[in-house]
């Protein structure tokens, strides 16, 4: 699973929920790795995707652009470059 | 009334003790879910390092405060901090004081002594702050121990998080590429990836204040721990711009060899053109040599015929 695009689709919640769903230590590995950010509250803590998150999910999803699809018309049909990795 | 201990740890690299950087914070409003009602925050920070926080649950005057009392600083840059909070909690966030301080109000904190050089002030690692209720006794090497393992956990869950979501990331962008699709972009997102990972690296340097922070005689789980976490994602950093170099190599090459083509082929076709150039010249020139011999030969026929006739 992309816990990028994961985080970015919910947006906000609550911490709880989150742990219920994920598990607690993922939780923490989300706030260590700064993909999320926390606020206190009346009820229990909640949390919103952080800037990071949101940067990573936009530049990972994203459509390519018309210069991009021919550029790869170019590697793939003009060019024919072995992308065997 | 109850005293509560927390020891905050504020990095800082150039310094061994944290030095104020912002006597006055900005008013920071927490909030992430609409339905919930916002938290204020507005703090200020005396030379002695004593904090004063002013908050307002719903309130952005902030009308209520928090006073927090420097009892002990070490060289590594862990500030205790004492607070006094009354037998009764009257709100919310007092009765949550108790239990804990939040992640969000220590990372506000770190703002007097911090400046964000690397990332976007949202971009920080959430770290959870130690709370005690015991007096804090800092000659005591378990206790100390059990505050930097506190600490040491967060960067290990922070390091092998990068790693476990990068490497996947990688992985499909790699085996995207090898099928051909959508290439350019995804040679991009490599690049991406390389330049956060770099940034990230470069805060592994924090991590191991913490490594130095260690009492020299004692052997901790935790340390290996870390070291490997630092140590997987370094390796993993060398991977990801090894393929990114590697792929973009490919590309300059293939492109240098179809230029080269291209080139060669450019060199032909010219070479073909000018021959034919000259060929189709010099036909035209013994086609109108020939046709200007006829022209003058039927020219001296018509004059000689005319002479006979007259």
């Amino acid at each position: 699973m992309d816990i990028v695009k994961y985080l970015c689709d919910k947006q906000n919640g609550y911490i709880q929920e989150l742990e219920k769903e994920l598990s607690p230590e993922t939780v923490r590995e989300l706030e260590a790795m700064g993909y999320i950010v926390s606020a206190p509250s009346a009820h229990m803590d909640t949390w919103r995707v952080s800037k990071r998150a949101i940067q990573i999910n936009k530049m990972m999803n994203r459509k390519p652009s018309i210069m991009e699809r021919i550029r790869d018309f170019l590697y793939t049909r003009v060019y024919k470059v072995d992308f065997g990795l | 009334m109850p005293v509560f201990n927390y020891i905050l740890w504020i990095p800082s690299y150039e310094t061994s003790e944290p030095k104020i950087l912002h006597k006055e914070l900005k008013l920071l409003k927490l909030q992430d879910v609409e339905k919930e009602e916002p938290l204020f925050i507005k703090g200020y920070i005396e030379e002695n390092l004593n904090i004063q926080i002013d908050y307002g649950i719903n309130d952005n005057k902030c009308s209520k405060r928090l006073f927090l009392r420097l009892s002990h600083k070490n060289e590594y840059g862990f500030l205790t901090y004492e607070l006094t909070l009354p037998e009764h909690p009257n709100d919310w966030l007092l009765e949550d004081l108790c239990r804990h301080m939040h992640k969000s109000i220590y990372h506000y904190i770190k703002g007097f002594f911090h400046e964000h050089l690397y990332h976007d002030t949202e971009e920080d690692s959430l770290l959870n702050p130690f709370m005690t209720q015991e007096s804090v006794n800092w000659d005591d090497k378990q206790f100390w121990e059990h505050v930097l393992n506190h600490y040491l956990n967060s960067y290990i869950l922070k390091y092998r998080g990068y790693t476990k979501d990068f490497s996947n990331k990688m992985n499909h962008l790699l085996s995207d590429i090898q099928r051909k699709k959508n290439i350019s972009k995804n040679i991009k997102n490599l690049h991406f990836l390389v330049n956060i990972s770099r940034k990230i690296q470069a805060e592994t340097r924090y991590s191991k204040l913490l490594i130095k922070a260690y009492p020299y005689d004692s052997q901790s789980k935790k340390i290996e721990e870390l070291k490997y976490a630092c140590l997987e994602f370094e390796q993993f950093v060398d991977d990801l711009s090894f393929w990114s170099n590697h792929l973009t190599s490919t590309i300059s090459y293939s492109e240098g060899h179809a230029s080269l083509r291209w080139g060669q082929l450019g060199l032909v076709a010219g070479l073909i053109s000018i021959f034919l150039t000259l060929f189709i010249e010099c036909k035209n020139h013994s086609n109108a040599t020939n046709n200007c011999n006829y022209t003058t030969d039927s020219q001296y026929y018509t004059i000689n015929d005319s002479i006979k006739s007259n």
